[in-house]
């Protein structure tokens, strides 16, 4: 059952999610080609306000445009399970977790499809942009390439190319896991009898808030071991440090998922109350 | 306790639903047979949609229990329970053969055939987006595909609330003519006069507590009234 509702998910959610998707490629694309076609900044000082302000208006639509998607995806989760919708979904022979697995599925897939491709097309115009915002001179290039190889270095921690590997995993957790608040402030928001949507953003500020202190206490072991007593010592600190960062809130975000999850799956067997 | 026990197709013992203080259902217990067709009948707002939503786990009681062969409300009861609710539930971008297809898809006892074949006989063009039916025939769709099913317990709540007659009559005969008889149906209604001649028994319920479980020929003999006329000198205002 669980593979037909994740086919019926997809079937529901792909033309808005596509459409989200295609917004964000086509206007960045637009806005490479622009810069693209724009001559690079010759003289040392020079600052070009107009392209400043396009690269800035491009870079906050785009942000907004993909946080679409993750609204997108509550509002559907809402409307599928709590409204006239949850009608039919709420007496179909399934169980509740079926139901928020498929809609946590496919709503990962979507959000991390907009978070890749706002992030990719946000670099790629950064790149063609920078040079007609301001004026880069060859050298300037070559001690980016250097900062930017110490920088990778740095936050590669001891794990090197590894961490590349663990990145893809430990966003496509983070999605699920920033889906799964929202479910469940959501399913929250239903428990009341009156103003459920005032009452699910309530639930949504309250529970980042709540989780936020949780996250920060179940880091501060590895928070408290960037105490450096040399620049010898920095690299391999820094190092450790974002090792125990990422290795830490991967946990988190793994076991705080899973509470929300059953948070909303026992709201749905317990306290279903349709309207 | 099963459904070899209590002899009946739904069993409902003590249950009870309050929203804040107020009882919506109180204390309800009741027994309905397989094969008949029952009215659950009552004014506005005596717990007839309660009663519904409870038996279709769309409400969590706040107690009591009620059992579908055997079981309560869950996957298995959902499987063998057709559900018509009072409010379009289809999503209005999803074309009616793609809903045929979800119904197909998800329960086993759906008949594509018969579905086909309702659609057909309303004229219905199969690829419209049921955002762009009127109400009677979005009506009309969502009973064909719940009558479309052999399920082993129909619910309908008010089918024929709020479409023309000729629609009521196109309803009460799929009704009558598609559903499987070893089946029950609880239909919840308040256009008593409409449906009385297709019921078998009925259910009377005020202020969400049942004041009469009675079979129609029953009624008629002791009370020498049709399901109607006692049912206004019950509820008179």
């Amino acid at each position: 059952m669980l593979k037909k509702l994740l086919k019926y998910e997809l079937k529901q959610t792909w033309r808005i999610s596509v459409l989200i998707l295609a917004v964000t490629f086509l206007l960045s694309a637009a806005c490479s080609l622009y810069f693209y076609m724009t001559p690079p900044l010759t003289a040392e000082g020079e600052i070009h306000i107009g392209n400043f302000t396009l690269f800035m208006a491009y870079v906050i639509i785009v942000s907004f445009v993909a946080l679409l998607t993750f609204v997108y995806l509550g509002v559907h989760f809402y409307r599928n399970l709590y409204t006239d919708e949850g009608y039919l979904m709420h007496t179909l022979p399934v169980r509740p977790w079926q139901l928020i697995a498929s809609k946590a599925v496919v709503g990962t897939i979507w959000y991390y499809l907009a978070g890749i491709i706002a992030s990719a097309g946000i670099i790629a115009v950064s790149y063609l942009a920078i040079p007609r915002i301001v004026y880069v001179s060859p050298k300037d290039y070559v001690d980016a390439a250097r900062l930017s190889a110490e920088m990778t270095g740095l936050f590669s921690g001891v794990w090197g190319l590894k961490l590349f590997l663990f990145l893809g995993p430990y966003t496509i957790i983070s999605c699920a896991y920033a889906l799964l608040v929202l479910y469940a402030s959501v399913s929250l928001g239903q428990l009341v009898g009156r103003h459920k949507v005032m009452v699910s953003i309530l639930c949504y500020l309250g529970l980042q808030t709540l989780i936020g202190g949780a996250s920060t206490l179940f880091l501060m072991p590895a928070l408290s071991k960037l105490v450096f007593l040399s620049d010898s010592d920095a690299v391999s600190l820094f190092s450790d440090f974002m090792t125990g960062i990422y290795t830490g809130s991967f946990v988190f975000f793994l076991a705080a998922g899973a509470g929300l999850f059953f948070l909303s799956d026992y709201i749905m067997r317990r306290c279903l109350n349709l309207d | 306790m099963n459904e070899m026990n209590t002899g009946s197709l739904v069993a409902i013992r003590d249950l009870t639903k309050r929203f804040g203080k107020k009882a919506a259902l109180d204390h309800v217990s009741l027994d309905i047979p397989a094969g008949r067709i029952v009215g659950l009948l009552g004014p506005n707002g005596s717990g007839k949609s309660t009663l519904i939503k409870l038996l279709c786990g769309l409400l969590v009681p706040s107690a009591g229990q009620a059992l579908i062969a055997g079981n309560l409300p869950g996957p298995a009861t959902k499987a063998c329970v057709s559900y018509l609710p009072e409010r379009t539930y289809v999503p209005g971008s999803m074309r009616i053969r793609e809903l045929a297809a979800f119904f197909a898809d998800f329960y086993e006892d759906f008949e594509q055939e018969k579905a086909d074949a309702m659609l057909s006989s309303l004229e219905i063009d199969p690829d419209a987006p049921f955002k762009t039916l009127s109400k009677g025939t979005r009506e009309k769709v969502q009973l064909a595909m719940v009558m479309s099913r052999r399920a082993r317990l129909y619910i309908l709540d008010e089918p024929i609330a709020g479409v023309d007659p000729a629609a009521r009559d196109f309803i009460l005969k799929t009704i009558i003519r598609d559903y499987n008889e070893e089946a029950s149906i609880l239909i919840s209604t308040h256009l008593i006069s409409d449906i009385e001649p297709i019921l078998d028994d009925v259910i009377f319920l005020r202020n969400g507590k049942a004041v009469l479980s009675s079979s129609v020929e029953e009624l008629r003999d002791t009370r020498h009234k049709s399901v109607d006329a006692y049912f206004r000198e019950v509820f008179a205002c």
